[in-house]
Order: C-alpha cells, then structure tokens, then sequence
C-alpha cells in the first residue's frame, strides 16, 4: 500500500449511524435523547431537527440513558449516565456537547440492566445482569460497593426507583423466577411476584413506590400493588409478541393511570388502569414500525407526548391525549337521540342512508326521503322531507365546498348549497331524462369548477358529465359512449382546461376521453380504454400528480396504488406500481410535503396511512368495510387535520382529530430488518445523494442521504417475493 | 415446531423419529462423540439445558447399556419441564443461579462426574448484543458447573455461537482444559451460527480449588479464579481482553453422514409417512395470549 492510499484510508472517518434506536430519553419540553447503535442523537421534537451527534461507545449500543434531573430548565446541566452492555459513561451535559472533552468509558463489574442517581445526585446506582448494585461515588468518579440481596441468577430485565434517602426499590427480572423486589439498603427481597409465565422482559416501579409494571414472555402486562403486599391487580392482555417497552403516564386522582407500551409485534398501545378493575383496558393500539421490533420508548407527561424507536431506526412521536387537543370531537348519536334533536319523528325502520360531509357539518338523508343537517357536527336539525328520495338515494358533495347532491334512480337530482354556518341558503333541481336509470352519481371539485358524472347499468346508455356553477346552475355536458367492455365506473378525475377526462372503474379498467374540439351536444367515443396494464379490483380514486406531465396516482381497493402518464394518446405507460403492507386502500392523497397518504379499511378497523414514511396516522374500529362511511380531511400547516364519519348498527359516530402541534415523525428509518445490498447515486444537488436499500424483509427502500449521513425515506418498494434482493442501478 | 418444507426435507429429522429421539440435536452430540469419543469410559453425567432431552436419551442408552454401571448416574437440567428418560434425574431450573449448580452438586454427593454438557440456548430477543451475552452466560455457568463436578481429565461440550465475543472464551478455556476445540457437526445447519466448543482434559487450575459458593455470581466466581474474565476495579477501569482462536473441526464422518442444509432424494419407505415434528412443543408462555386472541377477547375498550 503507498503511502498516499493509506493517508486516504486514514482519512475516512464515520459519519452517522443509521439502525435499530435502542435508548430513549426526553431531556426537556423540547429535546429528546436518542441512542441510535453507539451514537447518541439530540432532536428537537418540536421541530424536528437533528441538533447534536456524538459516538459514545467504541462499539457497544446504548440501551438506556439516565438522567439527573427530569425535566432540567435551560441553565441546568443535567448529568447523563449513558450505557449498554458492559460500557457505561457518565458525563454532565455541557461535556457532552463540547467535542474537546473525551468521553470515557467504565465498567461496572458485569453487564448493566438500569442506572439510577441517587436521591441526592451524589451517587449512581448500576444494576447488573447477576443482579448486583455496583455503587459509583460521583464525586471522585470511584467504586464504592457493590450490594446483592443474596439472589444472583441472570436478569432479563431490571429498574431502580429512588424514593428517598434510604428507600431504593431494586426491580429485578429473572430468567424464571418471576420478579424480584429487593430493597438496596437493607437487601432485603420485599416482594417475590411470580404470576408470570416466562422470562421477564420489563419491570418498572411508579414514582410514588405503590404500583409495579411487569411484562414477560407470556405477552401480558401486569400491575401490582406494592403497598398492598405486592398483589396483582390488573392484566393487559392485546400485543401479539413480547413487550420490551412499558411505563406508566397520566395518573388520575381517582388513582387510575394510564400505560404506554411497545413490542416486538411493532405495535404500541395505550391502556388504562382503574382502582378494582383487573383488566387493564387496551385504549388504542398505533402500528408505525416496520421489520421487527419496537425497542425503545419514553414518555413526556405534562406534554403527553409518547415517543418510540425501532429496529427499522425510526422515531416516532404520539400524542398521548387525542382527546385533550383543541377540535377533537368524538359524537355518537342513535336515531332517536336525531330525532329529538332535530325534532322529526322517524318512522319505524327509518334509517339515515346516505351522508355527506360539507367541511361545517353534515347532510344526510334517511329511508324516507328525510333531508336533515348535522351543523357544526354538533346540531341536528331538519331541512326537508321529499319522497322521491324513499327507498333508494345517493348523496353526494364537493370536498370541502359546501354543495352536495342528492339523486333518486329516476334521475331526480337536488342540488343544494350551505352557508358557513351550515344553513341551506340555496336549492336547484334537475332532472335526467337520457339515461334509463341512475344508479351512480361520482362527483369532483377541481380548482374551482364542480363536475359529476351520472351512470346507469344500460350499456347502450351514454355516461354524463355535467359541470355546474357556483349558483347550482349547470353550465357544461358532455356525452361519452361507454366502451364495448362493460364498465362500472368508481372515480374520475378531469384536467381544468376541459381537454381530457379519466375514469377508473372496476377490474382496473382506466378509461379516457378527449373533450378538446368537442361541443356538448355529440357523443364521445373513448380515447383510450385499458384493463392489461392495471392489474386488481376497483380504482378507487384517481389524483393528479403533475399537470404538466400528465401523471395520475391511482388508488386500487386490492392495496395496490399505481402512478401512470397518459402523455401520448392513446397509450398509458406505468411508472409506478406498487402495493401497502395490508388492507383495502380505499382512497389517497399527498401532503405539502409531498407524503402519500392513503386511507382504506384492515379487518374491523379504518386506517389513515402514511405510506411514504411508513406509519399509521390513525386508526378507527368500526367494525370492517361494509358501511356507510366519510372521510374528509385538510391540511393546517403541515398537521393534517380529519374528520371519520361512519355508522354502525344504525348509529353514526363520528371522530376528528385535533391540533397536534409536534411532528409524527423524528427520524424515517429504514428496512427493521437486515440490509443485504444497497447502493448510492449521485443526484444534481451536491449535498444529496439517494440511497438505494433492498432487505431480507422483501421491500426496496429509497431514501436521500444527506452529506451529515443521514436519510430520510421516501418509498417502500413491496411485491418481492424471495428474501435476498440484489440492489443495482440501472441508471 | 410445526412441519415446515424444511423439517420434511431434514434427513436428520426423520432419522431421529425413526431412531426414537426427541429432537434431532441427538446426532449432533453423535457426531461430535464419533470424533472426539467422549463418551468413552463415561459414567457420570450432568446434562445442562438438556429439554425436551435428547442428549439426555443418547447418554442413557450409552451408559446403561452394560450391566455394570453401580455408580452411573445421569442429571438433566433446564428451564422448561422435561418427560421422564429412563435412568436420567431431571431437575427444572435456571442454570444461572448459583443454587441450583449447588443442587446439581448435592445430587452427586460430593462425587466426581466424567463428563459435563451444556446444548443451552437463550430464547434470542433479537438485540445481538443482549442475546451473545446470555448465550456467554450459559457457557459460563456450565463451566463454572464443570470446574467444580469434573474429575481430573474429563471433558466438557457446550453449544456456541460464533460472535465478537467467542475467541475470548476460547482463552480463558484454554486456561483450564489440555485441548480446546470449535466444532460443527454436520447435522448442524450450515446456516445456523451454532457451533459446539469441546473442551478435552480437564486440569484445574493449580492452586486453586474451585468451590462453589451460592452467594457468588457466575461472574463474581470466575474474577476469583483468574483466568481473565473482566474485573471490577476501583476506578471503573476497563480490561484490555486477551484473545486466542480455537482450531475449527466439522465432525461427523464425511461418507455416512447426511449434509443438514442439503436436499436429499427420500429412501422410498421413508416417502409416504408424514411424520410429526419430533419435539413436541412445550406450552409456550404466550398459550394464555394465543388463546384469548383466538377467542378474539383482545379487544379495544371504548
Ligand atoms: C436446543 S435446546 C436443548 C436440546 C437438548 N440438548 C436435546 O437434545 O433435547 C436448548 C435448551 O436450553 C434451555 N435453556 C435456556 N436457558 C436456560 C437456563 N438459563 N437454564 C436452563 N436451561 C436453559 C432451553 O429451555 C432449551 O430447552
């Protein structure tokens, strides 16, 4: 080797550290410790930023971080015991950051389980793996003693919880054996608790010493009672795999708390506990990791604010109080609470059918033909009664525009327009004569301008497309022959200038129409009319991506969602096909920042999916996907803002999320699963390249890297069926 | 272990339901005494982390197959519940503590054993770090077993992992055995990490009379015996590690032996029986869990 390669080899040095986040810790309201591998990362969780970096290990992971002072003000200078595996540092915040002070790195006699200060911060308490307490004076950074309580089997897991001076719960988990409460001054074991079955994954004792936390391989979560002889009083039965992340948050004054946990099925849940209730009640459960396992987690009560990290290397940030947040609304009404409310007397077996959300509330229409709105989504009250509208109706509207239509089978079309306070300010009716019957009315707001298009089962017959005006007036048609396949058309969507539609029906079936040069009295024959290149069920809606490129992101009810260029009639061409992890995608759209988000049905629930960053944003149990259901949503900055309307048994629920003003999302992650092949391109921005990753999970990841070394996903590439995925650039 | 492509097509699978053990691991310690001939002279035994209890078989039928075996005795320990072996005493513990290798000491009453083995494996969690450390854990407790039960010149297996943290372990046996050997047998999937270490000659240390203490933890024993495993110094100081690597040996004869990641063509008998999975599952921890989810009692309150 020359001597100038070896000084370039001399010269490489690491950047950053992308994997599993082990260790979690908020330092502040605004600051949260992450220990990605032997790195330690400081973000800023209000804005999202990456602050600070610093390797602390040679090549040993953080698993914990502990911290002097909770909650430490601005001029505090916190001091943090770091540690994982046999590696432990101790060292004041200010050291940390400054570059030119070395870290060192301390051994404790054995592998470590948990640290803790001591009740006057002058001591660390280090539990280890055969369930000692090494003893470390802060002061002169010297061993003071090591204490046992005379049961040295390996641990699985362990705590301390300082209460005072002299009362310092040790928390040990054993292999078999259940857990262990000793007490470190008298080293006496107090509570012996061995309900479990299996290993002990967790253990965690509340700030006031009166309940324990417990997890183990038999997948339960477990609460005791310390100051009633350590009896169990409570199970939380619900995650599918073990539990490596659990603590308590939101104590009530009735005595009741809530618990946030984490595991290897990728889930994190919120359960409740409350004074003589044995079930600890599962409130919600969030699926934002990928791969496996969920390692870390922490909690920030006053802000309610949950945290987790995976081994995909993601941090994800929860709101904790939903409910607490400005314009959260959770409503649930029966017939007759609607009834009294709007004041109309419902017949027996009288039903709301149809419904549509106007952006201040919603409109609705029973069985009979009953037309009522629900202002504010707050206020019954009763519009109209019409009869044409028995038996069967459809009610339809224009995102976020206050207009909805109302159609019968005969062709009996109602527009009506509401007012900011959801008051009917203008009626206009319509009649269709051309079509045999109506049976689907799809409509769509684009930049201003209000179109629907009307369809009926007769083949022969022509589709409608009528675009009306801001006074209900329809001011365009257009006539299109259907094309020789049968067709059952599900979305469409029309560029503004009029010059072509597109229409996705069922079986993948796109369809196209040339309007340019054509005036609203003859008919129009397709311009294109695919089925081979769109493989699965029902389109379920169609969005523009790039006007000037003529790309359209389609959603597919089969969980697939394709991006397709109509550039050159009468051809399409594929970009993109791709498909989410599970569900029914019945709908999608892009964030300001330019996030795919799609939303559908899983089993008995409806989810809201971030599909660029990989996390569910929400998720409803409604019990599955054949009801009557409305999702509306906005963006306020870069916080999307919902609203989830559905019935169930007759009843209609609704639910909207409030201001959630914190980031969903840290850190992007990558695979959660072991990297096999990736690959680095350079991109036109010299501080950006992409990074190309393919996994042992299946999927291909795209992410830029950034010139700190850091990445930030942007597609999960799934379909793979075999495990190894060679990743090479093609260009 | 339900019946994956994988367990039909494992040659050693079928060999072992044929062949009555309950668990295929039985021809790995085969293979390993083809090659080292441990089992040679051997009448006193300790089985660690021995369920469901196939080396535990394997032992009985060798041990007990002459009538003169007085003296025989055969102890099998692990975590989960074992069925009874003939001629084996089976204690349900943890290995890692201290109490129960004072149990297995008080089985022997005060004698010597031939032979010490240890097939033990941590449920892995999946932190690479956290499962190697338990997996070196096992190891030790085994051998901290073995310093204190094995006569002058017996030998010990234990399974391990090959990882960062193996060929220190393999000094510090060097410390204590004539011969220190890696091996694989072939019915060890080539795939898998796992490797068995066999430790030829047992000579304690000079000087130094290895008893056990309960009150000292695995490591704690090991610092008082010197033969450098880290030790906890007054100013928190790290030890430099010394390392040394064993020399690798794959075992089980070449010409009868089947490769365990190979495809084989099934003898023709052997073709039309389905067999069920050799090691039947113990109730898992999560039974509780499985069951309520399958009732569908795992339910979100509102
Ligand atoms: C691969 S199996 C042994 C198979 C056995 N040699 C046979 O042939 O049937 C590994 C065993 O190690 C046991 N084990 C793991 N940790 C243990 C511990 N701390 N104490 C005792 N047994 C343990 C497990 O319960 C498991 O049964």
């Amino acid at each position: 080797m020359t001597q100038d390669t070896l000084e370039k080899q001399q010269q490489l040095h690491s950047l950053a550290h992308l994997g599993p986040i082990c260790a979690l810790k908020c330092l502040n309201n605004e600051l949260i410790l992450a220990g990605d591998g032997p790195v330690l990362k400081i973000y800023n969780y209000s804005t999202s930023q990456l602050v600070f970096q610093r390797q602390i290990f040679a090549r040993n992971k953080i698993h914990e971080i502990c911290l002097s002072n909770k909650n430490p003000s601005n001029n505090d200078d916190p001091i943090l015991a770091i540690f994982g595996g046999r590696s432990l540092s101790i060292v004041k915040l200010s050291a940390l950051k400054s570059s030119s002070t070395p870290i060192k790195e301390l051994f404790a006699g054995d592998w470590i389980m948990a640290t803790e200060f001591s009740h006057d911060k002058k001591e660390l308490y280090c539990l280890t793996a055969h369930n000692n307490v090494t003893i470390i004076d802060l002061t002169s950074m010297k061993l003071k003693e090591v204490l046992n309580c005379n049961w040295k089997s390996i641990l699985y897991s362990g705590s301390i919880r300082v209460l005072s001076d002299d009362k310092i719960l040790v928390c040990a988990g054993t292999v078999m054996d259940g857990v262990l409460i000793w007490d470190l001054k008298s080293r006496e074991v107090v509570h012996h608790l061995t309900a479990h079955e299996g290993s002990i994954f967790g253990v965690k004792a509340s700030e006031n010493g009166k309940y324990l936390l417990s997890c183990s391989d038999d997948r339960s979560i477990k609460v005791w009672d310390l100051q009633d002889g350590g009896r169990l009083v409570a199970n939380g039965w619900g995650h599918g795999a073990r539990i490596w992340f659990l603590d308590f948050y939101g104590f009530t004054k009735d005595g009741g708390f809530h618990v946030f946990s984490a595991s290897e099925d990728c889930t994190t849940r919120i359960w409740r506990f409350d004074v003589g209730n044995e079930n600890l009640n599962q409130l919600s459960i969030m699926n934002c990791h990928t791969g496996r396992n969920i390692w870390s987690g922490c909690v920030n009560d006053e802000l309610k604010l949950g945290f987790t990290g995976g081994a995909d290397g993601k941090l994800k940030v929860y709101d904790l109080n939903e409910q607490g947040r400005q314009g959260y609304l959770n409503e649930k009404w029966s017939l007759k609470q609607i009834g009294e409310a709007a004041d109309v007397a419902f017949a027996k077996d009288e039903i709301i059918k149809e419904y549509f959300d106007l952006g201040n509330g919603f409109v609705g229409i029973s069985s009979l033909g009953k037309v009522l709105v629900c202002q504010k989504f707050v206020q019954w009250k009763f519009l109209f009664e019409d009869s044409r509208y028995t038996t069967f109706s459809l009610v339809r509207g224009f995102e976020n525009q206050r207009i909805a239509a109302i159609s019968n089978k005969e062709g009996n079309i109602t527009l009506l327009k509401f007012d900011a306070d959801c008051n009917l300010v203008h009626k206009n009716e319509l009649k269709v004569d051309s079509l045999s019957r109506v049976n689907n009315l799809i409509t769509l707001y684009n930049e201003g301008r209000y179109f629907f298009i009307l369809e009926s089962p007769n083949p022969n017959d022509f589709l409608l497309l009528k675009e009306i005006d801001n006074n209900l007036t329809v001011i365009n048609e257009f006539k299109f022959v259907k094309p020789k396949e049968k067709v059952v058309i599900a979305s469409f969507n029309i560029n503004s200038k009029l010059e072509n539609i597109i229409i996705g029906c069922r079986f993948g079936i796109v369809l196209m129409y040339d309007l340019s040069g054509h005036d609203n009295t003859a008919a129009i024959e397709p311009s294109l009319c695919h089925k081979k290149y769109i493989k699965g069920d029902t389109i379920t809606s169609i969005k523009t991506l790039s006007k000037k490129d003529q790309t359209y992101l389609l959603t597919m009810k089969d969980s697939g969602y394709y991006v397709i260029q109509i550039s050159s009639l009468p051809d399409l061409i594929v970009l993109e096909d791709n498909k989410i992890q599970k569900g029914f995608v019945d709908g999608g759209f892009y964030s300001p920042d330019a996030d795919l988000i799609l939303y559908g049905f899983k089993s008995d629930y409806f989810f809201i999916w971030n599909e660029t960053q990989q996390f569910e944003i929400m998720r409803k149990i409604c019990g599955g996907p054949h009801r009557q259901w409305s999702l509306a949503h906005h963006y306020e900055g870069s916080n999307l803002r919902y609203r989830f309307i559905f019935t169930r048994s007759s009843d209609i629920e609704l639910v909207q999320n409030g201001k959630f003003s914190h980031p969903d999302v840290l850190a992007t992650g990558l695979h959660g699963r072991e990297i096999r092949d990736m690959s680095v391109v350079a991109t036109k921005n010299p501080t950006k390249k992409l990074l190309i990753t393919g996994s042992e999970d299946t999927t291909i990841k795209v992410s830029t890297l950034t010139n700190d070394g850091n990445a930030k996903l942007h597609w999960s590439q799934r379909q793979h069926g075999s495990g190894t995925i060679p990743v090479e650039v093609v260009n | 272990m339900g019946k994956s492509s994988k367990d039909k097509r494992d040659l050693y699978y079928r060999k072992a339901k044929e062949e009555g053990w309950r668990a295929r691991s039985a021809f790995k310690l085969l293979q390993l005494n083809e090659q080292f001939e441990l089992f040679k002279g051997v009448k006193r035994v300790v089985d660690l982390c021995a369920a469901p209890g196939s080396w535990s078989q394997v032992l009985s039928r060798e041990i007990f197959k002459d009538e003169n075996n007085s003296d025989a005795k055969i102890v099998a320990v692990d975590l989960q519940p074992m069925s009874p072996i003939d001629h084996v005493t089976t204690l349900q513990a943890d290995i890692t503590h201290p109490k129960t290798l004072e149990k297995i000491l008080d089985i022997f009453e005060g004698g010597k054993a031939d032979f010490v083995c240890s097939d033990g494996a941590p449920d892995v969690t999946g932190l690479h770090d956290l499962d190697e450390y338990i997996q070196a854990q096992l190891i030790l407790s085994a051998l901290q077993l073995a310093t204190c039960v094995l006569k002058e010149g017996g030998a010990f297996v234990a399974k391990i992992f090959r990882g960062r943290d193996i060929d220190l372990l393999y000094s510090q046996l060097g410390l204590l055995f004539d011969k220190v050997i890696c091996a694989k047998p072939r019915s060890s999937r080539g795939t898998s990490l796992e490797s068995f270490i066999v430790c030829l000659g047992y000579k304690p240390r000079a000087g130094w009379n290895p008893k056990l203490n309960p009150n000292l933890s695995t490591e704690e024993f090991f610092q008082e015996m010197k033969i450098g495993r880290p030790e906890l110094h007054d100013d928190l100081s790290f030890d430099a590690e010394e390392r040394k690597v064993a020399p690798f040996i794959a075992c089980g004869d070449l010409a009868t032996s089947y490769d365990s990641d190979a495809t084989y063509t099934l003898e023709k008998d052997l073709q039309r029986t389905s067999l069920d999975p050799v090691q039947m599952p113990t109730a898992p921890p999560y039974k509780k869990a499985l069951e309520l989810k399958r009732k569908g009692e795992l339910k979100i309150i509102k």
